[in-house]
């Protein structure tokens, strides 16, 4: 549930909305519309997008499966998942409960197969350019702000002791 | 990158269904869980120490080894489920970071784990807001037993070793966090009380046994 709707139905306890609260509430029921369209066109393109930002890391990144057995396929597969949960976060204007359902939990995972934060950052840079590229521009500007989010999440990750890229 | 296929288990408001009916708290796998109070775990530490005495750290460690293990087991089949797949078949990544989730879900305490000492057979743990170390505040001596306790159950029923766990800082004491070192019982057995972190892994390091 979108975090800031939760905390006004919590914070609304014991009394009526006031006036302004259910503004709030009606201008987020009001778009889902919008962002159930945006959420379409991104399925209906998803595999070009992944296969596209998988592509380009791969071309800067072609030592990366000599450290990771059928790395890019897998990749393939997170980027899936993660594109996926940036629609929901977009959808639900919840941005909070994206990193907490995947990203928090696949940046440790990152951070322990010694991705750096610049392969990291430049794969899911790439992911939110290939969306840029495939998808109409209102619908680019809605999934913007879960995906730049989720390249600043997901690189926030130390140099690996030993680097496997 | 490696491949996921799902989320985290542990997310909040997956992990915990609330009944509040029933007045019950689950895991999404069915296990009972419940909340305990600052004053709860405060209350149970006092009581051990006043019951034990001079063996209550010993009690303590025993209880959290148990608990460990058991936590462990339902991990590992919590997470057999969620991939459908054996725990063994896992990455270590991907261990890691459920464990990581699953200590924090469980209000342990912010896992970090240090692996690169595996090479002797070491494995190095730091937790950000741990239970005691955080509840109690101050202390001369390193409060976390039950944890140290729990981190041995937990590695050694992942791994089929038997483990030990020493808390080497702690919160309480005014450390900037509480660290631990898990490795072979035998060898930790060996090494003072007291000791700093880096005289333990330098010790343990250089020792042939």
């Amino acid at each position: 549930m979108n975090k800031k709707i939760s905390k006004l139905i919590y914070d609304a306890d014991g009394r009526y909305l006031t006036p302004q609260e259910c503004k709030l509430i009606t201008d987020f029921a009001s778009g889902f519309q919008g962002r159930f369209a945006a959420a379409r066109e991104v399925e209906e393109h998803e595999e070009k997008i992944v296969t596209t930002a998988i592509a380009t890391t791969r071309s800067a990144y072609p030592n990366f499966e000599n450290f990771h057995e059928a790395g890019y396929s897998k990749c393939f597969r997170d980027m899936q998942l993660v594109l996926r949960y940036n629609v929901q976060a977009m959808v639900f204007c919840d941005v909070d409960g994206m990193n907490d359902k995947v990203l928090y939990w696949l940046r440790t995972i990152l951070s322990g197969t010694c991705q750096t934060p610049k392969l990291i950052s430049d794969a899911y840079t790439n992911l939110r350019a290939a969306c840029q590229e495939s998808l109409s521009d209102s619908t680019f500007a809605l999934m913007d702000v879960p995906l730049s989010n989720t390249i600043e999440v997901l690189s926030d990750v130390p140099e690996p002791h030993v680097a496997a890229v | 990158m490696i491949s996921t296929r799902k989320g985290n288990y542990f997310a909040e408001g997956r992990y915990l269904k609330y009944d509040i009916a029933e007045g019950t708290i689950h895991s999404r796998r069915g296990t009972r869980i419940c909340a305990l109070t600052t004053d709860f775990l405060i209350g149970l530490r006092k009581a051990i120490i006043d019951e034990c005495g001079g063996a209550a750290e010993e009690v303590m460690i025993s209880c959290g080894v148990r608990w460990g293990r058991a936590f462990a087991r339902r991990f590992s089949r919590d997470l057999e489920d969620h991939f459908e797949s054996r725990i063994d078949e896992l990455t270590v990544a991907t261990l890691e970071s459920c464990a990581v989730e699953a200590f924090s879900h469980h209000g342990f305490g912010k896992l970090d784990i240090d692996w690169s000492r595996h090479d002797i057979g070491l494995i190095l743990v730091s937790i950000g807001t741990p239970i005691y170390g955080d509840l109690l505040g101050q202390a001369d001596q390193p409060v976390d037993s039950v944890l140290s306790g729990v981190l041995a159950g937990f590695f050694s029923e992942l791994t089929g070793e038997d483990l030990g766990c020493i808390q080497t800082q702690c919160v309480a004491c005014g450390d900037a966090e509480s660290r631990f070192v898990i490795g072979l019982s035998g060898r930790l057995d060996l090494i003072p009380e007291g000791t700093s972190h880096d005289k333990v892994v330098e010790h343990l390091a250089t020792s042939t046994t």
